[in-house]
């Protein structure tokens, strides 16, 4: 939800008071938040953030699995930005780590219509172990679908469930009768 | 038949098809944004290779470098695509060896090369790289 009010409060405030500043550091502090950003997703913002994300997560076998998650997770962004452009609502990423686990979070909008087709996709990856998320993985890789996707033939979902190793918490909530504003949560141990 | 060169940019790798070396490298971070404007040439390339290597003399053995760090998954249909091709020059008298290289860290990607292998029916070398 606070992605949401995030949003929706860059969106109405012009003018950002300080104690507005001060709410949102406590927030991410609280929230362990290592690295983050709300906007417009570019490509040339994912390599900068990228380039941030390896100077903040250590260890070099740990890292390279969220540098993997991540990248999926912003050319997703990136994806729907392009689908989006004559309407900016900004898209949320944030890096961020507890005890146990890297997180990553991302929000974007999306139109209600597609809603039913992604959450039976995230249901169904998550409803699977890691055995049968390979050989889905490998069973779209060997299909003789054309090579012209530019969508990665919906391998990039099933990729980053399997390098996660954990489920997807996701969310929608409602921005009007045909947006909602999409929430995944992707956790990765932080000790491999 | 020339060889196919592609240097290294922010979101794409080094590709060295070198013809005089039989050895193909593939080097580096593989995320473009649209991985058909990037392989589609590649595909091509391939294509008429293939061809090539059953009319023309040629070293008798390919070696293929896959050093990639890191393909995002738009690029795996492609990158599967390459291996299926490559393979088919068993048919033509050529020797395929694949060698894939791996940060020593890096299990996933050291898995992804193992499930290629089991995919297409190819033997790999894996090389783990200590750095």
């Amino acid at each position: 939800m606070f992605f949401y009010v995030k949003g929706f409060v860059l969106r109405l405030m012009r003018s950002i008071d300080s104690q507005f500043a001060y709410d949102t550091h406590q927030m991410m502090d609280l929230k362990s938040v290592r690295l983050s950003f709300s906007g417009e997703f570019t490509s040339d913002l994912v390599s900068v953030l990228l380039l941030l994300a390896k100077n903040n997560v250590g260890g070099r076998s740990v890292m390279k699995k969220v540098y993997n998650v991540m990248i999926e997770s912003l050319e997703n962004l990136i994806k729907h930005a392009f689908f989006h452009n004559e309407d900016s609502f900004p898209a949320i990423f944030i890096l961020g780590k507890d005890e146990a686990f890297y997180y990553l979070a991302t929000g974007n909008k999306i139109e209600n219509k597609k809603i039913s087709e992604l959450q039976k996709r995230l249901e169904k990856v998550n409803h699977m172990n890691r055995i049968d998320l390979v050989k889905w993985y490998n069973s779209i890789l060997m299909s003789d679908q054309s090579l012209n996707s530019t969508n990665g033939a919906g391998l990039g979902i099933i990729d980053m469930a399997i390098k996660s190793n954990n489920k997807f918490e996701y969310g929608f909530h409602k921005i009007d009768e045909n947006h909602s504003f999409f929430t995944l949560k992707i956790k990765i141990e932080s000790e491999i | 038949m020339d060889s196919l060169k592609i240097e290294k940019q922010d979101t794409t790798p080094l590709l060295d098809f070198n013809l005089d070396k039989m050895e193909f490298i593939l080097e580096g971070e593989c995320r473009p944004e649209n991985g058909l404007v990037f392989f589609e040439p590649v595909i091509s390339w391939l294509d008429v290779f293939i061809d090539f290597a059953g009319s023309v003399e040629l070293g008798k053995k390919l070696e293929f470098h896959f050093k990639l760090e890191y393909y995002n998954s738009s690029s795996a249909k492609f990158i599967f695509n390459i291996f299926k091709r490559l393979k088919s020059l068993n048919s033509k008298g050529i020797q395929l060896s694949v060698l894939w290289f791996y940060d020593v860290l890096d299990e996933d990607l050291l898995e992804s090369g193992k499930e290629y292998e089991k995919i297409l029916g190819l033997k790999f070398h894996f090389l783990a790289l200590q750095n």
